[in-house]
């Protein structure tokens, strides 16, 4: 058995590998659901808006189902590098609840790995949507109460959601453990 | 496949801050982290194909004539048992000879070199195996940083087969005297695993008369089956 290799940082040399031209948009493959989008801006502890930190998206489909080819009808997979006024942007479909243990659900969700230069290793946090039944999630729920609305993007009647990220300090965002 | 993820971390792992780089002290978390357990969000991921890789191809030097020893980089990407990763998604990308990136933000007064692309991807085969030409790439300053110099190396963004089985770590070459001054590959605690970052010379990978040979090796998160407990 051997420990997975160290992570080392991504530095701030690396959008012009890895940014596929529109990852951000995962209904690039086709239309299962209405569009929604998630726009905000990333902060660091002293409130700076921050760019060239990398943001990967995984969502279940409509159905809560997870895609497992990659020839899916909805990928569930996308990318988004913040700019240089820290500001990022995904387009997507609403996924539905997720199964837990026993007869429980996960709210509608998508989980964001985070990537900054300098920084060693992966950061993982979730979104979740104003408009869906988040009370009964189990996982939200592990969240302090005081902090869960952080977590909480909050949309308009046309699909525009919002949420920003602050990676450190006052208001910072909740971040799970790998 | 189904998958077992243990708590990552420990000594083989660095801590999420750089010291004296890129102000990791207000990017990095305050607050504790939140345990998470395994849901299907977690032990799924993204799962992907040829279409995905495109045409960015696994030769950096397109076959041009560039500056700088041309390279040979193989090796096989494995779970915590061993056993080798198929279709993981593994992308990389260096400085050119001069250390010098083709990015806006590297405003450091070094030559582009017009005929060297930077960065590769594909996936790995049905042994988890991969295999990319390039050159060796050149050290580089460190902006506002008391003359560190980052040791020659080539970073490595890897996608197993779960949201859980992600890395992105830096390939080092061996006997730099750089490598053991660096900021970067010394936050590793365990030496062990700072030696695993450290690719090996290998002559079956290389050329004859035409590229030098390098293996290396990397492990995601993931035991293939349930470890036995007890
Ligand atoms: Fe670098």
């Amino acid at each position: 058995m051997t420990r997975p290799s160290a992570g080392q940082t991504l530095g701030p040399f690396y959008n012009y590998a890895l940014m596929g031209a529109n990852e951000f948009d995962l209904t690039r493959g086709g239309q299962h659901g209405p569009a929604i989008t998630i726009t905000g801006k990333l902060f660091d502890g002293e409130g700076a808006a921050r760019r060239d930190f990398l943001l990967e998206w995984w969502q279940a489909d409509a159905s809560g189902q997870y895609a497992n080819t990659a020839d899916a009808p909805f990928r569930g997979f996308g990318r988004c590098i913040t700019k240089p006024d820290g500001s990022f942007s995904f387009k997507t479909i609403k996924p539905g609840a997720v199964p837990f243990e026993g007869n429980s659900w996960q709210a509608p969700h998508a989980s964001l790995g985070i990537f900054g230069p300098g920084l060693m290793r992966r950061i993982v946090t979730r979104v979740y949507f104003a408009d869906e039944d988040n009370t009964a999630c189990p996982v939200l729920n592990l969240v302090p109460e005081a902090r869960r609305g952080k977590l909480i993007a909050r949309g308009d009647s046309a699909g525009a959601y919002t949420l920003d990220i602050r990676m450190s300090g006052e208001g910072e965002t909740p971040f799970f453990a790998e | 496949m189904t998958r077992v993820y243990e708590p990552f971390g420990g000594p083989s792992q660095p801590d999420l801050r750089t010291k004296r780089y890129m102000r990791t002290n207000v990017t990095a978390p305050a607050e504790a982290l939140i345990e998470l357990p395994r849901t299907a969000t977690e032990t799924s991921g993204p799962v992907f194909g040829a279409a995905d890789v495109g045409d960015v191809g696994v030769d950096l030097t397109n076959g041009n004539t560039v500056l700088g020893s041309l390279s040979v980089i193989a090796g096989q990407v494995l779970d915590e048992d061993g056993r080798p990763v198929a279709n993981a998604l593994v992308e990389f990308w260096q400085a050119n000879a001069s250390g010098k990136y083709p990015h806006e933000v590297d405003t450091r007064p070094a030559p582009q070199d017009p005929h060297f692309t930077g960065a590769g991807r594909m996936l790995t085969d049905a042994e988890g195996r991969y295999k990319f030409t390039t050159i060796k790439p050149g050290a580089y300053p460190v902006p506002s940083s008391n003359n560190w110099w980052r040791p020659p190396h080539i970073h490595f963004s890897l996608y197993g087969d779960a949201f859980a089985s992600r890395l992105i770590t830096q390939m080092y070459f061996p006997g730099d005297p750089l490598n053991s001054i660096d900021g970067i590959l010394q936050a590793v605690p365990d030496a062990a695993a700072r030696t695993r970052l450290i690719a090996q010379q290998d002559e079956s990978v290389g050329i004859h008369e035409h590229a030098l040979g390098y293996r290396f090796d990397i492990v995601l998160r993931g035991h293939s089956e349930t470890p036995m407990v007890g």
